[in-house]
């Protein structure tokens, strides 16, 4: 299909995806790809997936579900570059009713409720309004649910529910100027395009607190590195929480409401909720615990150039790289156990794209001996959290973010 | 129940068309460097004119079908008003209490169309679904 292709000009200010070569990846069509599979090694079976390259503006996913879609994206691609290609880029929708169209000219983003003058923007509109990127971590908040022991309910990803991208678009608190926000204002809610398929349902809506709303941070995007967003990742407006769970960055955004008083829509007061606990976690079958709605993200580093259960050569030093992510802060240090969690060593960190995008890591760990070897790689963030040693749990699979472990075999 | 059911809508044979510049260049205070930040991460840009273009696509149709067994008929007539049946297949193995947990959701919360006797056709399919496929 042609229709991946961009016509964005007046940006090309930096590359946007080194090492990858992201718009010939972007530029791939899609050809069949029919019977490849990928094991997820989620404990307990049931971990086979198809990959397919069947979805438009997508190359080749794990297909987790087609309707309404969920795609992962495959492991390797994190080793590629410190962006993730926008075609590569994973797919999370909660209703099947989604626009197969947006005409450009007639889009229009609402901004009402609790204002002064209610607006309909249109995207010239939007462009016209000061401009700010900033590259930041989109990941679902059940990323890595399928590793929860024991396993629950959901969609049963692996590790690539996340994807990180260079967003550029307006600062939402320009448009909430723009339209006035009234004293007594206490929060914003999101709206997109998508609905629910049966009457009455639940319409998907996300809100946050007028602060973090006019905080500068809070973006609606309408580039994703550099280009246009395809259409199942958001186009032609998605909301960018940086910091936060994929579950605020509302997709095909056209509606924002002000709110002067709570808001108390499923999506806020009975979905997405955590437990109010350290790492949101409580003993399976655990019940009585305050919850709150899911909020900031946590540390999580991974190793991307080897796979576990990989064959690696004994007696030469052995290159290990990956990427990492604060959370909702930055990278502080990314460190590697070869030896159980016994010793750490440090790894070198790439660039800083910005404190709440990818950042990529590397080292050399000495020769391994002939045998097994498990490698172990722990973040730790610029507010001090580091990863923990034992994995959290509650029943919506939610924020997972223990420690990963490879195992290898020197040979 | 008499829910209504919504399409998905026709828009998918919308001519798809490039159109022109939507906004002129809009001059911004200096911007060029990288580190110009103010309050916040988001750093400022040139904005430049961009040009967007409307898409049309198609989304591809679900080909997987559920293993036969007693009430299959009924759990594809049902379930798949809102999802193909890849949610349900890659589900892990789950109690019959979970299962029962996952139907009430879909009926009271998510509103699917399912009246009591088909509710409970539908569990004991899944709870016999997955004593068949687990591992």
């Amino acid at each position: 299909m042609s229709n991946t292709g961009l016509r964005v000009t007046g940006f090309g200010r930096r590359g946007m995806l080194r090492g990858a070569g992201a718009l010939g990846a972007m530029l791939v069509t899609g050809t069949a790809w029919a019977g490849e599979q990928v094991d997820l090694g989620l404990p307990g079976g049931n971990a086979v997936r198809p990959l397919t390259s069947a979805f438009p503006q997508k190359g080749v996913m794990i297909r987790q579900r087609t309707r309404p879609p969920l795609l992962e994206t495959p492991f390797a691609v994190f080793d590629e570059s410190v962006f993730t290609p926008n075609d590569r880029f994973f797919v999370r929708w909660h209703w099947a009713v989604i626009p197969q169209a947006v005409d450009v000219q007639q889009f229009r983003l609402a901004v009402r409720g609790h204002v002064n003058r209610t607006l309909s923007l249109s995207l010239a509109d939007l462009t016209s309004l000061p401009r700010v990127e900033i590259a930041a971590v989109n990941q679902c908040s059940g990323n890595s649910r399928g590793f929860f022991v024991p396993r629950v309910p959901g969609g049963e990803w692996g590790n690539g529910a996340m994807g990180n991208a260079l967003w550029t678009g307006v600062r939402l608190r320009d448009v909430l100027d723009k339209a006035g926000v009234k004293a007594g204002a206490v929060a914003v809610r999101f709206d997109g395009m998508d609905e629910p398929v049966v009457d009455g349902a639940p319409d998907f809506q996300k809100s946050l607190d007028i602060d973090h709303a006019r905080d500068g941070e809070v973006v609606l995007a309408f580039l994703m590195n550099g280009a246009q967003l395809p259409l199942l990742n958001g186009f032609p407006l998605r909301l960018v929480v940086p910091g936060w769970y994929s579950t605020y960055w509302v997709k095909m955004l056209n509606d924002i409401e002000v709110l002067a008083g709570p808001d108390d829509n499923f999506w806020m007061k009975t979905a997405y909720r955590i437990p109010d606990t350290p790492h949101a976690s409580v003993r399976p079958g655990e019940t009585g615990f305050a919850t709150v709605p899911i909020n900031r993200m946590v540390p999580r580093s991974f190793i991307t150039n080897l796979r576990d259960g990989a064959n690696v050569r004994a007696g030469v030093k052995l290159a290990v790289r990956g990427i990492a992510f604060g959370g909702d802060c930055g990278v502080s240090a990314v460190d590697l156990s070869a030896d159980g969690g016994r010793s750490w060593r440090k790894t070198a960190l790439g660039r800083d794209e910005g404190k709440y995008g990818f950042r990529q890591w590397s080292t050399d760990i000495p020769a391994p001996r002939p045998g097994e070897l498990a490698l172990m790689v722990r973040c730790t963030n610029t507010n001090g959290v580091a990863q923990p040693a034992s994995p959290n749990w509650n029943g919506g699979g939610f924020m997972r973010n223990v420690i990963e472990t490879i195992h290898l075999t020197a040979a | 129940m008499m829910a209504r059911i919504r399409g998905v809508p026709a828009f998918s044979a919308a001519a798809v068309f490039v159109v022109g510049m939507l906004s002129q260049s809009v001059a911004q205070p200096s911007s060029k460097g990288r580190t110009a930040i103010n309050d916040g991460a988001a750093k400022p840009v040139e904005a430049g004119a961009l040009t967007f273009k409307s898409v049309s696509v198609d989304f591809p149709d679900s080909s997987t079908t559920f293993p036969s067994g007693a009430g299959v008929d009924v759990v594809t007539a049902n379930c798949t008003i809102c999802h193909s049946p890849g949610m349900i297949l890659n589900q892990p193995a789950l109690s019959a209490a979970a299962w029962q947990a996952e139907v009430n959701k879909m009926r009271h919360t998510y509103k699917a169309p399912i009246d009591d006797a088909d509710a409970a056709r539908i569990v004991a399919y899944l709870v016999n679904m997955r004593g068949k496929t687990a591992n």
